[in-house]
């Protein structure tokens, strides 16, 4: 899967969580705690989203790999990579 | 059940209860009132007791709060620091002109300037607030006007984001005081700045006497119709708070103790602040949001004694694994407990497994003010019973009858409201604006908590559910009438009924049917922008998880929606007596 296609894919499943943030707005270095009402539930639901729409398990101590966006992007590329 | 009781073996440690039937006819509440104030003076002030008491007894280099943050930076203060920066805040109020008793509120993190605007607005004679950061600027346009707040404390961030759009509906609102985070760009206006005025203060006040009936704090807590409900508690709770944290969480002094709860609710302030604090104890404060790893390195780096958190969080490290709980060792630790919402009894066990020691379930309320059920550390823990009335409470199972009075249930097993004798010194002095609403929560010489429950013939009360449609969510009472208004605030919104439904770690999870208006089509794009509406305005925490359309929703012949027919189809429930609905179907 390409990067662009990993990021849209993890974009709509962030906004499907949480679709009061807007996708362009997003810092995707930062922690999506910091810019966004985004609590540990909507935290929980992304990390299962994301397990579920890549196909791939993710360990509950990899879950602050998630908290930004760019980290999601790379943990689903490192994971997927490594099928 | 009797085979799964968890039993205990007297240990090295001297428990503040450790008999439950002779601690229970010995306790007498003028008595704790004597012990927490060493004295029967007829003043009593919450926070004189919480901080100053603890200062005359010698303590105050010890440290009385540490403070972590993302990068583990620790911020020490000391109960002699609380003392001066309490003072500052009290001298504070009164170089603005706020009148003694008008209400102070915060909308903060877990930040050390939250301790000392509460702990100094009470000092002062005021009525401290403190409001859930997390909630969106409709809740707290609602409870700021209805607490009638003449100052906030809060940081740039929040108040563009949350209350500068309401700010023109807050006429009362005299002050804005901004603490910084280092990152502004400059003061809002109308602001002042928080560290500038307090720099200006003098850390000399002398306590303003106070009565053990005069109002200390507001709680908001949500009921299932109207506003929301803002409980008064009285500085007498503090008589409460402070026995309770001896009796059930066994704070001694010098105990390194955390408390997870966010101060925004009433257990943050009660058993985060106030309780443990006239206890003499170091209190931990995370500044961040649950995180597994970083949990259980604070248990274990900040060598944790006693530990006070709630079901969701327990269940998220259930979640996790019993192996990442053991990469980490927690020799300190000796006390688990948990409030918020019913612990199930595989909780209560997994935390043997994992820790060596049962999670110990609490109950109370709001009203209530302090712990009255109770699990307790040197007695049998019966997983999944909310445990046994504190010492000074007189809590029972009971039924309304067709006459309208009360009646005990008196055999055990049976199902019915939980009821608390008036008498003990925290119950809630009033819901504000709402005189009719508080006579209601009383009948026949009884406080009704609105939960069911049955007891078992050892004393332990088992919870059943809620009496009405409030939903609890991860450990967050929520009033569907609340998440309702605001859904009907959005243009493709007709009719709508929000329940809760179970979720495996939240407890409940906030649930929407919505009808939508002709010309609306019902799909994920028009679902995502209602759940995006209802999160900007009622914040994460209160906002539905999870939102359906319906075309229609079951109605009473008078046009109210029913709730509970709702639920009953969402749980496969008996759908019970429909004699009083409306033939849509």
């Amino acid at each position: 899967m390409e990067p662009k296609e990993i990021q849209t894919k993890l974009l709509a499943l962030l906004t499907g969580v949480a679709p009061d943030i807007d996708p362009a707005s997003i810092e995707p270095s930062k922690n999506l705690r910091d810019q966004f009402d985004f609590d540990s539930m909507d935290a929980l639901h992304f990390a299962t989203a994301v397990s579920e729409a890549f196909a791939i398990d993710i360990a509950e101590a990899d879950y602050p790999r998630l908290a930004s966006l760019e980290g999601a992007q790379r943990f689903v590329e490192e994971r997927l990579a490594a099928r | 059940m009797a085979e799964r009781t968890l039993h205990k073996t007297p240990g090295s440690l001297e428990h503040y209860l450790s008999d439950y039937e002779s601690a229970r006819q010995r306790f007498d509440w003028s008595e704790s009132r004597r012990a927490l104030t060493g004295s029967s003076d007829p003043h009593l002030n919450l926070a004189h007791e919480a901080v100053d008491r603890q200062v005359e007894r010698g303590r105050a280099d010890q440290i009385a709060a540490r403070f972590l943050d993302r990068e583990w930076r620790r911020v020490d203060v000391t109960y002699g620091d609380l003392q001066r920066h309490s003072n500052q805040f009290a001298n504070v109020l009164r170089s603005l002109g706020i009148a003694r008793g008008a209400t102070i509120a915060t909308l903060l993190g877990r930040v050390p300037e939250l301790f000392s605007a509460a702990l100094g607005a009470v000092k002062a004679g005021n009525v401290f607030c403190s409001l859930f950061s997390a909630f969106g600027p409709d809740p707290l346009k609602t409870r700021l006007q209805l607490g009638h707040v003449q100052l906030l404390v809060t940081t740039e961030n929040l108040y563009r984001r949350k209350v500068a759009p309401i700010r023109s509906d807050l006429p009362e609102l005299r002050s804005v005081l901004i603490v910084s985070e280092g990152t502004e760009r400059k003061l809002p206006e109308g602001t002042s700045d928080f560290a500038c005025l307090m720099d200006g203060a003098s850390d000399a006040y002398q306590t303003t006497l106070t009565r053990d009936t005069d109002v200390a704090l507001l709680h908001f807590t949500s009921g299932t119709t109207g506003k929301p409900k803002g409980v008064t508690l009285t500085h007498a709770a503090v008589i409460a708070q402070h026995a309770t944290s001896q009796l059930v969480l066994d704070l001694h002094p010098g105990e390194v103790y955390w408390c997870t709860a966010d101060p925004g609710w009433v257990t943050g302030i009660a058993y985060g602040l106030i309780g443990p604090l006239t206890c003499g104890v170091q209190l931990i404060v995370d500044r961040e949001e649950f995180d597994p790893q970083r949990w259980y390195q604070i248990l274990e780096e900040e060598r944790v004694n006693v530990w006070y958190t709630a079901p969701t969080a327990i269940r998220m490290l259930m979640k996790a694994g019993t192996a990442l709980t053991r990469e980490r060792h927690y020799p300190q630790l000796r006390h688990m407990a948990s409030v918020g919402e019913p612990l199930n009894g595989e909780a209560v066990l997994w935390g043997v497994e994992a820790f060596g020691m049962p999670f110990h379930d609490t109950w109370w309320q709001t009203e209530t003010g302090a712990i009255m059920i109770a699990n307790f550390a040197a007695c049998d823990v019966l997983p999944g019973s909310m445990g046994r009335a504190v010492p000074g409470v007189e809590a029972q199972v009971v039924r309304r009858t067709a006459q309208g009075t009360l009646e005990v249930v008196e055999s055990p097993e049976q199902v019915g409201e939980i009821a608390l004798r008036p008498g003990w010194p925290s119950m809630f002095s009033s819901y504000l604006e709402d005189p009719e609403r508080y006579r209601q929560s009383f009948l026949d010489g009884w406080y009704l908590a609105g939960d069911l429950a049955r007891r078992d013939n050892e004393g332990y009360f088992w919870f059943v559910g809620r009496a009405d449609d409030v939903i609890k969510s991860a450990g967050h009472l929520i009033s569907p009438f609340e998440v309702e208004s605001t859904l009907m605030t959005h243009p493709a919104v007709a009719q709508v009924a929000v329940i809760g439904v179970p979720d495996p770690i939240a407890g409940q999870a906030v649930k929407a049917f919505v009808e939508l208006r002709s010309g609306f089509e019902g799909n994920d794009a028009l679902r995502r922008q209602i759940m995006g509406h209802a999160r900007r305005l009622l914040g994460a925490v209160v906002a539905p998880r999870e939102i359906v359309f319906s075309d229609s929703l079951p109605r009473t012949r008078s046009g109210k929606i029913m709730r509970r027919l709702l639920r009953a189809r969402e749980l496969g429930l008996p759908e019970g007596d429909l004699s009083t609905l409306e033939g849509r179907e």
